[in-house]
């Protein structure tokens, strides 16, 4: 009887600790519902939104003349560590969602600050990672946001520069 | 007691082939989801890669590759696309200088660019990167090793459940099955027969029927040689492949065109072959499931469903690869000749075209639009094999069960259960499961080592048909009859599906769909 009882508390106790564990998240549920969205169109091979509330569009030429003006802002690339090392934009930092889902503070740890100005992209616009990342900064209360929609593959085509490697680069106009 | 007396035997729960291919498929598809959420091993290594070209092979591509990338360059240069003109300017000039090595990472730039240009330097990448002593390095070999030592012990704990086979000589056999398996899909990783969609399934059958038919196979070996059981594991794996949201790719239109075309060109092939030519029933469903769906696998899961003979599946294997031949040159040629639009054009190539593949492939020799509409198509076609095994194994046992019957007797719901063939369940749960339950990212990780462990199990299948099969039994094959069905029907498919392509995607019915 004793060892009985003694079993049904040690599952009871385990089944709230699972649940604290599930609940336990660093993200709200909305936001998570987000990115799971995200995921799936992916998944489909689905085009990404025209755009996001709240985020500004930019596109080529202005993140160019941005670049070219040496204007302060921080430029992010949204993708795998091993997309980033191939190829991409001169003086973006790296910060993709997959780094953030586990680790809230990956933005705060980057040096970002709440009222950066801060341009996201990835691999154009079948790519969940950029609007991935917009998603979960803005639950930080990062209000600055700027999406790059079109990405690498946009800015390859117009033939503008692009650095390979670990080394994050610097722009030359 | 209770279930005594009703005679529920639950050992057939291992006793019987088709549960165990089950639980083979079951414990193959866990190991990699588990190996995959914790991160046990790198699921990217694990495939052993078959792909290989010659210096000869190469240079021979060089002018065709230059004539492919010529348009792109124009395209691009129309476009006001600088950076595209000049990587693949940056690859020609690769080419030129024919080194592999430049050329693979000229290719990798210009896939970065996506869409038709990307395409066309996978295409030429993949052919350069391949270079045949790869395939013989230490770690490839091993990569093909682990899998057949896995599959050696899973294969001899099933038969030593299922019991009465010579687990010695199975032992022993299996790894000769194996290393010939893995002949065949040396010779299909070649660039010849790739760019001609000949699959490893054709080589392992010749190999097979070449050895039985020369030297024989010893009494040792037979054991190992286990068509059924090889083939009903790989079915239950490919379940996994299958998987209901994709055929939401293609929006409606292209689940109404799979769907038109399936059950219209099904109900004809099986018709035609039945009535006007003769050919039995198993024969004309398993035509008609290769000529309609398109495909190798949907010919090998409709043979599973309603377990018929196994020789004539390579047959219809044979023929659906040969029939993809010449329709993947002509069909783009006709698209561009009569000035179909991109859009139809890929919608009739992904309809009618055998392996997704041959659809790329051909697509892209029309345009990217045709590409991308072709794969989607394709993909919708393919969930149908689910739906199509599925009702056929229903059919077949309410069939045979008719037939055992003999007269008035209504055959009981546990005869009906008794003949259903209970590995179709396990390929429709894992089907559910990768449908509807697993996380998407889970999904997609998953997707090519459970699609390699499938193929293993099918090479190992196909080998084993070749090696059981004698020539004159293939001789005995209904004559031509059964090709006749096929060419037939493949003709009448490829009529209906453009009609279709053209309701559907010519902006006739609904508008133009927005591909791009």
């Amino acid at each position: 009887m004793m060892r009985r009882k003694t079993l049904v508390i040690a599952l009871a106790v385990l089944f709230v600790l699972s649940g604290g564990y599930v609940f336990a998240q660093k993200w709200s549920a909305e936001t998570m519902k987000k990115i799971e969205e995200l995921k799936s169109m992916a998944g489909a091979k689905k085009e990404m939104a025209k755009s996001m509330p709240g985020v500004t569009e930019i596109k080529a030429e202005e993140l160019k003349s941005w670049l070219d003006q040496g204007k302060k802002f921080v430029l992010l690339d949204d993708r795998t560590k091993s997309d980033y090392e191939k190829e991409h934009i001169p003086g973006a930092l790296r910060l993709a969602p997959d780094d953030l889902e586990p680790d809230a503070k990956a933005a705060e740890k980057l040096g970002l600050k709440k009222d950066d100005i801060i341009v996201n992209y990835c691999n154009g616009i079948r790519c969940w990672r950029s609007p991935g990342t917009i998603v979960f900064l803005s639950e930080l209360g990062y209000k600055n946001l700027y999406w790059y929609r079109e990405g690498i593959p946009d800015w390859i085509k117009k033939g503008y520069d692009t650095v390979e490697g670990k080394e994050v680069g610097t722009w030359k106009k | 007691m209770e279930e005594k007396k009703k005679g529920i035997d639950w050992s057939n729960l291992w006793k019987n082939e088709d549960w165990l291919a089950v639980w083979i498929g079951f414990i193959l598809i866990v190991l990699v989801i588990v190996a995959h959420q914790g991160k046990l091993i790198d699921l990217k290594k694990v495939t052993p890669s078959f792909k290989w070209a010659t210096d000869g092979q190469i240079e021979s591509r060089i002018d065709s590759w230059n004539k492919a990338i010529d348009p792109l360059i124009k395209d691009a240069e129309a476009k006001g696309e600088p950076g595209t003109v000049n990587r693949l300017q940056a690859l020609k000039e690769a080419l030129a200088k024919k080194d592999r090595k430049d050329i693979a990472s000229a290719a990798e730039k210009v896939q970065r660019i996506g869409g038709l240009p990307a395409a066309v330097a996978t295409e030429i990448g993949g052919h350069t990167k391949a270079i045949p002593n790869k395939v013989f390095t230490a770690d490839n070999i091993t990569r093909a090793v682990k899998i057949g030592v896995v599959y050696l012990i899973i294969a001899t704990i099933g038969l030593k459940l299922f019991g009465g086979v010579p687990l010695g000589k199975f032992i022993i056999g299996f790894p000769i099955v194996f290393i010939l398996a893995w002949l065949s899909r040396f010779i299909a990783g070649n660039a010849l027969p790739t760019d001609y969609g000949f699959e490893y399934v054709v080589f392992a059958l010749i190999i097979g029927l070449l050895i039985s038919n020369t030297v024989g196979i010893p009494e040792w070996l037979k054991p190992a040689v286990r068509t059924e059981y090889y083939i009903k594991s790989g079915l239950v794996i490919l379940g996994a492949g299958i998987l209901f949201f994709e055929i939401m790719q293609g929006g409606a239109l292209g689940l109404i065109q799979g769907i038109l075309v399936v059950a219209v060109i099904w109900y004809f092939c099986f018709w035609f072959a039945t009535k006007v030519l003769k050919v039995d029933d198993d024969f004309a469903a398993l035509l008609s499931s290769g000529v309609s769906i398109c495909g190798v696998s949907a010919a090998i899961a409709t043979c599973g469903a309603i377990q018929a003979d196994k020789k004539k599946l390579s047959y219809v294997t044979g023929l659906v690869l040969i029939v993809a031949v010449p329709m993947m040159v002509i069909m783009p040629w006709i698209i561009k000749a009569s000035g179909i639009p991109e859009i139809v054009g890929g919608a009739w190539i992904g309809g009618t075209l055998d392996t997704s593949g041959s659809v790329v492939a051909a697509g892209a020799l029309v345009g990217e639009a045709a590409m991308k509409t072709g794969v989607i198509v394709k993909f919708s076609q393919n969930v149908l094999i689910g739906v199509a095994a599925f009702i056929l194994s229903i059919a077949w046992t309410l069939k045979a069960c008719k037939a055992g019957a003999a007269g008035a007797e209504k055959p009981s719901a546990r005869v009906i259960w008794e003949r259903f063939p209970k590995f179709v369940l396990g390929f429709l749960v894992a089907s559910a499961v990768f449908s509807f339950l697993l996380h998407i990212d889970t999904v997609s990780a998953t997707k090519s080592l459970l699609g390699e462990l499938r193929t293993w199990w099918f090479a190992l299948a196909f080998m084993s048909i070749g090696l059981e099969t004698r020539f004159l039994d293939m001789a005995k094959m209904e004559g031509g009859r059964p090709a006749a069905a096929f060419i037939v029907a493949q003709a009448v498919n490829v009529v209906w599906t453009l009609i279709l392509a053209y309701l559907l995607f010519g902006g006739i019915i609904f508008p133009v769909p927005d591909i791009r």
